[in-house]
């Protein structure tokens, strides 16, 4: 697997959140595939090769995408709608970043194909059941030694 | 020449004349009677004959002579035989015996010597006289046995034949005694002679004495026929008739047969009824036909019809003789006999001229009998006219209504004083009913007329609504009758009429239609309480009303109006108007939308006086409101009511009915429309409250929604920068722990954990903020079921200490089991957490009855709290412990609180330092946030 394919998307727009996620994996060595992105339109241009990201190589679609519901610009409701509206990325597994309990209902009431959803701030093993539950376990965790 | 010889020539001049006459008959109509009759007298004349001209046959020898003519005159009795034996029938040993004597005869005749012995005379005149006496006397019985002319005819011959019986006896003498008598001759011939003059008046009986006897015959029966008054006068009178008809020709029986009005067949009156026989091809069709009377005497040949009917008797021939005229055929008579008629020609004739005088009685009785039916018809028809005028003389005053109809254009031939009473203006007597204008004479009961006429069937019209007119203000009245349509009949039974009988059944109908209407109303007033139940937009209950009040009292138009917010317009919520204006008319209909109050109009009285106002007429409406004469005279309105809307004291609008003609407001109508009214009212009201409360409603869940989002906005802002407080003091903690003085690592210890408590509540003051908004959702719940469920999640909080826990009986309720679930969790975790330093902790939950109401309690012998704090104890953030020794945030009794004001309940608590706290609360009463 290329160093530069990305196996993470994080969608998130505060920084100490962004800061703390990216402690966490590199904490388990998973920094380098980690792209960040800080709000919903660019998570979109990153996601659709569009904007920034329009020289994107075709095949280095996220394994999973982690990703903020209250986001600048586009929200995260909004992005989630567009991921698992279009058959070319319907199939990358999302997972939601929720701030409390509350949230957790309103991420259920949506129901948009959500795969997972994880309370921040990010917690290894809240990552790890998340992954665990969409089926990329080994892929993504469980690195080759 | 002498005398003696004159009497000879004339008796044998008389019997020529019979033979040439017999002889014209028998090739006229060669009946075997009649060549019987022919024989008889060819023998007789043939032996004249040889008598006369016996000197110039000296050619012939006198024995041979002799021989034939003594076997001819011995002939002449065994064919007087044989002529009796045709019509009288003879028994066959008299017929064999004479033939054998013949025979002997004529063998004497020609064998014995000349002269002849004494004893052989003597043997031929005994052999003679017999068979001519007995012959006289057999015609003789049949003569008295018939009757008419034949009788006489046959009288005639008999006295012939005994005459001629006696001349030879005589002539026997004679021979026998010569010398006897010098006037024996004289005798013979005289008897010979008169024996001639019988047989000539019985068989060539001349026309004159024919018509003489026929005259007499046909008087005689004349006579009798007058004892025939009419055919119709049954089968003794017919019988009689024909009996006499038989007896004037001297035939076993009669028949009258008349042609039927088809001609085609005859109608003859037997025993046992009439038959008809066809006459096509038959011998009656050929006797009316010919005019003339026929004879047959092969009936089954000539006429089968006949021939099965008649009596068994042997009959052999039959007469038959045409009644009337070619032109006229009436029928025909019909005479039959078992014996071939002795005299035929004489029989048809007079049977022609019978037939002639019958066809006259015929024809006569006929007309006498028509002429009777019609003076009876005539009779009955004043009769029946006599009872019809009594009859309606006491309908005359009778209490229903009586009309005679007569013919099809209905001619009014009576009318009774009830039925004229409703008649305005003129006399309709002997006008037709299309002509007349009255309640009855409409198109309906012109077809009913018209039905009754033609079918002969009676029709019942029941409860026919009327129209009638007064006769003197000219105002129409409804009514109702009962009417029965009945056929009336001519003599002949043809419908010549219609009578109408009609019963008023006003007084019924209207009392069954105001029972109707009752009901009507009832179920009506129901139907409107019923719709008007539901939530419904005041146009909407304008609608209903309108539209209920228009049908129940078949109103012509109706509005609700309602008073404006200015108190000083009229604002239309519905009227029927806007159901079936079309839509052009609507900017004409948003004209009549709202109208001020001020005018003097029914409407600002019904409000300003909050009674009903009702006008039961254009004048009244005139008088009293002058001022909307125009208006309401402009759309043909006449009668109206005004009712007030009334909330309490207050009049909200008017409930307003309008009728195109003027009507009487019965008390139960004002009553229905007063209680309409009050149901309007209250729905209106009922409508503006819940138009109120949806308004607030909204504007609660738009601040509802506007909190929501706002609670969310608090919960994801004010969680980040908590968020990196926890997540940086961890890091530091655990990753940065060597390069921290003990001191350091304390202070992001402190940081770490004012972080998570601030995190807690944060989490917990959403919750209560989110229990304030989230609707209550109530179904039944088994508390038992929902404790235990409970006490598993709180388990842990024991931390494995000893506690007991007792739960009581527990009653299901009809909650929110969300909501009190986390109610339940709150008190027992606080349960749990408040008795963590007691040894023996006891908990228990149970409930009980309290003044008719269940009260449910949570009870533990923890650390209690001081009672004097209670005030406190349900607020948020208030707490009666030190955060170092119980946790907590304050906000979880408030939690409690409103859970339990959500249900509508109480909740209070008793409690001492030490001892214990008990949570009391209820769960009845209404959904009311607390």
């Amino acid at each position: 697997m290329a160093d530069n394919v990305v196996e993470i998307l994080l969608v998130e727009d505060n920084p100490s959140d962004v800061e703390l996620t990216l402690h966490t994996f590199r904490r388990y060595k998973l920094t380098n595939r980690v792209q960040v992105v800080r709000d919903g339109a660019e998570a979109l241009d990153f996601i659709f090769r569009d904007g920034g990201y329009a020289s994107r190589g075709p095949d280095d679609q996220p394994r999973v995408i982690l990703l903020d519901l209250k986001l600048p610009r586009v929200d995260g409701l909004e992005v989630l709608r567009r991921v698992k509206g279009d058959p070319r990325t319907r199939s990358i597994p999302v997972v939601i970043l929720t701030s409390s309990r509350e949230e957790r209902d309103v991420v259920e009431s949506y129901q948009l194909g959500v795969n997972s959803y994880i309370v921040k701030p990010v917690d290894f093993d809240q990552f790890t059941e998340a992954i665990r539950q969409i089926g990329l376990y080994w892929a993504v965790l469980n690195q080759p030694p | 020449m002498s005398a003696e010889q004159f009497l000879q020539y004339l008796a044998q001049a008389l019997y020529v004349l019979v033979f040439v006459a017999v002889l014209a008959g028998t090739i006229r109509r060669p009946l075997r009677t009649n060549v019987n009759v022919t024989l008889l007298f060819g023998a007789t004349t043939i032996a004249i004959v040889l008598g006369l001209f016996q000197p110039f046959l000296t050619f012939i020898p006198s024995s041979i002579l002799t021989g034939v003519s003594t076997t001819l005159i011995m002939a002449l009795p065994y064919l007087f035989l044989r002529l009796v034996d045709d019509f009288a029938g003879l028994p066959r040993l008299v017929m064999r015996g004479a033939e054998v004597g013949l025979v002997l005869a004529t063998l004497a005749a020609f064998l014995a010597p000349l002269p002849y012995p004494l004893w052989i005379v003597g043997l031929d005149v005994l052999y003679f006289v017999a068979l001519e006496v007995y012959g006289s006397i057999v015609v003789v019985t049949t003569a008295r046995q018939s009757s008419g002319l034949t009788s006489r005819r046959m009288t005639a011959v008999a006295l012939g034949s005994a005459l001629l019986g006696l001349a030879i006896l005589a002539a026997g003498f004679q021979a026998a005694i010569p010398a006897s008598s010098p006037l024996a001759p004289a005798f013979v011939n005289l008897c010979a002679l008169g024996s001639g003059v019988g047989y000539f008046f019985g068989f060539a009986t001349p026309t004159w004495l024919r018509r003489a006897w026929q005259e007499s015959e046909l008087w005689s029966f004349v006579a009798k026929s007058t004892r025939v008054s009419g055919f119709d006068d049954g089968d003794d009178a017919i019988r009689a008739f024909e009996e006499s008809i038989a007896q004037s020709l001297g035939a076993t029986g009669a028949w009258i047969g008349l042609l039927d009005p088809g001609q085609s067949s005859a109608r003859l009156l037997l025993h046992g009824g009439a038959v008809s026989v066809p006459i096509e091809n038959t011998l009656i069709g050929h006797a009316i036909a010919e005019q003339q009377a026929v004879l047959t005497t092969n009936v089954e040949r000539d006429a089968p019809a006949l021939a099965e009917r008649l009596p068994d008797l042997g009959s052999s021939a039959v007469v038959i003789a045409p009644l009337g005229s070619a032109k006229k055929p009436l029928g025909v008579v019909v005479a039959y006999a078992s014996r071939v008629p002795l005299f035929a020609d004489s029989d048809l004739a007079f049977a022609r001229l019978l037939a002639n005088h019958v066809a006259v009685i015929v024809e006569n009785r006929i007309l006498a009998i028509e002429g009777a039916r019609t003076r009876a018809r005539a009779e009955s028809l004043a009769a029946v006219e006599a009872e019809r005028r009594q009859l309606f003389g006491m309908l005359e005053q009778a209490p229903a209504i009586v009309c005679h109809y007569r013919g099809p254009e209905h001619v009014v031939a009576f009318a009774n004083q009830a039925y004229v009473r409703l008649m305005p203006g003129d006399s309709i007597l002997g006008k037709s009913a299309r002509d007349t204008r009255s309640a009855f004479h409409n198109e309906d009961s012109f077809a009913v007329l018209d039905r009754v006429f033609a079918t002969g069937e009676a029709v019942v019209a029941t409860e026919q609504r009327l129209a009638i007119e007064g006769s003197v203000s000219g105002a129409v009245t409804e009514a109702y009758f009962s009417s029965f349509y009945q056929p009336t009949h001519d003599l002949d039974g043809r419908v010549d009429g219609v009578l109408l009988y009609g019963f008023d059944v006003t007084d019924e109908v209207t009392a069954r239609h105001a029972v109707e209407r009752a009901a009507d109303r009832i179920s009506r007033l129901q139907g409107i309480t019923a719709s008007l139940s539901e939530r419904r937009s005041p146009r909407e209950v304008a609608r209903v009303i309108v539209d209920e009040v228009v049908a129940a009292l078949n109103a012509t138009g109706a509005a609700v109006v309602r008073l404006a917010a200015d108190n000083q317009n009229l604002d239309v919520l519905w009227t029927s108007e806007y159901a079936s204006a079309p839509p052009s008319l609507g900017p004409a209909l948003e004209r009549w939308r709202s109208f001020p109050l001020d005018r003097p109009t029914p409407f600002r009285d019904a409000i300003r006086d909050r009674v009903p106002v009702f006008l039961e007429s254009r004048e009244e409406r005139a008088s009293r409101y002058p001022e909307t004469v125009p208006e309401q005279d402009a759309f043909n309105l006449n009668a109206s009511a005004s009712l007030p809307l009334l909330e309490g004291e207050r009049a909200i609008g008017v409930l307003y009915l309008n009728f195109g003609q003027s009507r009487r407001f019965l008390p139960e109508e004002r009553s229905f429309l007063l209680a309409v009214a009050h149901h309007c009212a209250q729905a209106l009201e009922r409508a503006r409250l819940d138009e109120a409360e949806r308004t607030a409603r909204v504007a609660t869940e738009v601040a509802n929604r506007e909190l929501e989002a706002f609670s969310y906005s608090v919960a994801h802002d004010l969680r980040a920068p908590l968020r990196a407080m926890d997540g940086f003091s961890r890091i530091l903690l655990e990753e940065y722990a060597a390069e921290l003085s003990p001191e350091g690592q304390h202070y992001a210890q402190l940081i770490q954990a004012n972080a998570q408590q601030m995190g807690r509540l944060i989490d917990d003051l959403l919750e209560f903020s989110r229990l304030g908004r989230k609707p209550v959702r109530k179904q039944s719940v088994d508390l038992a079921e929902l404790v235990r469920q409970v006490l598993v999640e709180v388990e842990p909080e024991s931390r494995g200490r000893p506690i007991e826990v007792n739960v009581g009986s527990l009653p299901s309720v009809v909650a929110d089991p969300a909501l009190l679930k986390q109610m339940f969790a709150n008190l027992l975790a606080n349960a749990f957490k408040f008795t963590r330093r007691r040894e023996g902790a006891r908990i228990e939950v149970g409930c009980g009855e309290d003044g008719g109401e269940t009260v449910y309690w949570v009870r533990d012998n923890g650390v209690g709290f001081d009672m004097r704090y209670v005030d406190k104890l349900f607020h948020v953030f208030q707490r009666l412990h030190r955060e170092e020794e119980y946790e907590g945030t304050g906000v979880g009794l408030a939690i409690v609180q409103r859970v339990i004001h959500r249900h509508g309940g109480r909740i209070w608590a008793e409690a001492e330092i030490d001892r214990g706290a008990t949570f009391y609360f209820t769960l009845d009463g209404g959904t009311s946030d607390g």
